[in-house]
């Protein structure tokens, strides 16, 4: 019922607010295909003029069907390249006018304190600061923060795509460390140490020799262990302090972590430092992106903003943060 | 120990907005949460040690070291019953 209400809101808040922005950056859309086809069009005039210049010569070589078609081809392929290339100054003005009008509008309307910036984001040095991923970075690239208050929750939120440098000469490649949705939010209980709660590959792949081999992690803290086996079953506990991961990790939120792993379909891993929770949620999607093509339904394109959005903060509700019954009733901290 | 008081404070509307017994709330709360993870902390550990001293082969190292199961903790029926915070106060 509160889902059909929220829907209907919603579908209100988008003819009022939304869809003249829409109407608006239609324009611009047109004439980011206009800047693709003109950057085309003279790319394939051209090339096709060069082509057509050596053609008798070419033809010598081989017969004179396959030389049509391999030229056709290859003045096809590059004059979409030289156009993408062209094109794309457009296209990126384009992609942060939709980001900053409309992904804007679809954050307020869910009447949280949260500013939104479309090419910033969680900074590597929080990231690091996780201790998720206990690797070195080459490179880091983050998109689409929201910062601000959900409830009585501080978070900072965004994409990011992090990938190393792996190998030496022709060896080198980049290795890609985590893509997805990056969170930071203070955590409703006060704490020192550190607990890094990730996924469980090694016990579940080689039982209890994988739990022997955890156990031999010295890059990481202790093993916790939290008597929990569905929990145990799908994550593994480092920490500096025992006793403090089994203040943080109660048995109501071991399920509720288990049930957000389950609801978003991913190996999400989470970590307890300063005070914070940091979750890292790998998504191959790449959220909030305009579409050039196919917007004969903005308001189905702009729905799934809006869904996408309410999962992201249904996190907050799902790992109950806004419950403040705690010694730290109120945000301590500001980011 | 906190159902017992939000049951008394239910016959006077104006404390639950009094600071101070938010404050003393929220520390119940606190002294709760930790009692409660000391407990499990605690528990894991017996249990870790009780799985060492019966599985082969640790079973044989705790056999030499003298190491026997120890108990879970558990809460007794009178340990389990509210705490008189009236009576905290008084005294």
């Amino acid at each position: 019922m509160e889902m059909e209400n929220n829907k209907k809101n919603f579908s209100l808040y988008f003819d009022q607010k939304i869809y003249p922005e829409l109407k608006d950056l239609e324009k611009i859309r047109r004439e980011v295909w206009v800047s693709y086809l003109k950057w085309f069009l003279i790319a394939f005039g051209g090339l096709g003029g060069v082509v057509w210049y050596y053609f008798d010569a070419l033809k010598g070589y081989i017969p004179w069907e396959t030389a049509v078609l391999i030229c056709a081809l290859v003045v096809f392929i590059v004059s979409a390249l030289l156009s993408s290339v062209f094109g794309r100054s457009r296209y990126r003005y384009y992609v942060e006018e939709f980001k900053n009008r409309v992904i804007r509008q679809v954050i307020d309307f869910f009447g949280y304190n949260l500013l939104y910036a479309a090419d910033s984001g969680v900074s590597e040095h929080m990231f690091q600061a996780s201790g998720i991923f206990n690797v070195s970075l080459d490179v880091f690239k983050h998109e689409d923060g929201i910062t601000g208050t959900v409830g009585q929750t501080q978070v900072s939120l965004s994409e990011l795509c992090v990938k190393d440098v792996r190998g030496y000469g022709r060896n080198r490649r980049y290795v890609e460390i985590f893509n997805g949705l990056f969170i930071v939010a203070d955590f409703h209980k006060h704490f020192k140490g550190k607990t890094f709660v990730l996924t469980d590959h090694a016990e579940r792949v080689f039982g209890f020799i994988g739990k022997m081999f955890q156990e031999m992690n010295f890059s990481r803290p202790p093993l916790v262990c939290l008597g929990d086996p569905s929990f145990e079953k799908e994550f593994v506990v480092h920490s500096t302090d025992q006793q403090e991961a089994h203040y943080i990790l109660t048995p109501d939120m071991m399920k509720r972590m288990v049930r957000l792993k389950q609801s978003v379909k991913a190996p999400v891993q989470f970590s307890f430092v300063d005070s914070s929770i940091y979750i890292a949620i790998p998504q191959a999607k790449n959220m909030f992106e305009p579409k050039l093509f196919g917007t004969s339904h903005p308001r189905m394109q702009v729905y799934e903003y809006y869904t996408d959005l309410k999962r992201v903060f249904q996190v907050i509700e799902d790992l109950n943060l806004n419950t403040r019954i705690w010694s730290k009733a109120v945000m301590s901290k500001e980011r | 120990m906190l159902k017992g008081l939000m049951v008394q404070v239910e016959n006077y509307p104006d404390l639950k907005a009094s600071q101070n017994f938010l404050s003393l709330q929220r520390s119940l709360n606190e002294v709760e949460a930790q009692i409660s993870a000391a407990r499990r902390n605690y528990n894991a550990a017996v249990t870790v040690l009780n799985n060492g001293v019966e599985m082969f082969p640790s079973s044989i190292v705790a056999a030499m070291m003298g190491l026997k199961r120890k108990a879970v903790f558990e809460i007794t029926d009178t340990e389990r019953q509210n705490v008189d915070v009236r009576g905290l106060f008084r005294s």
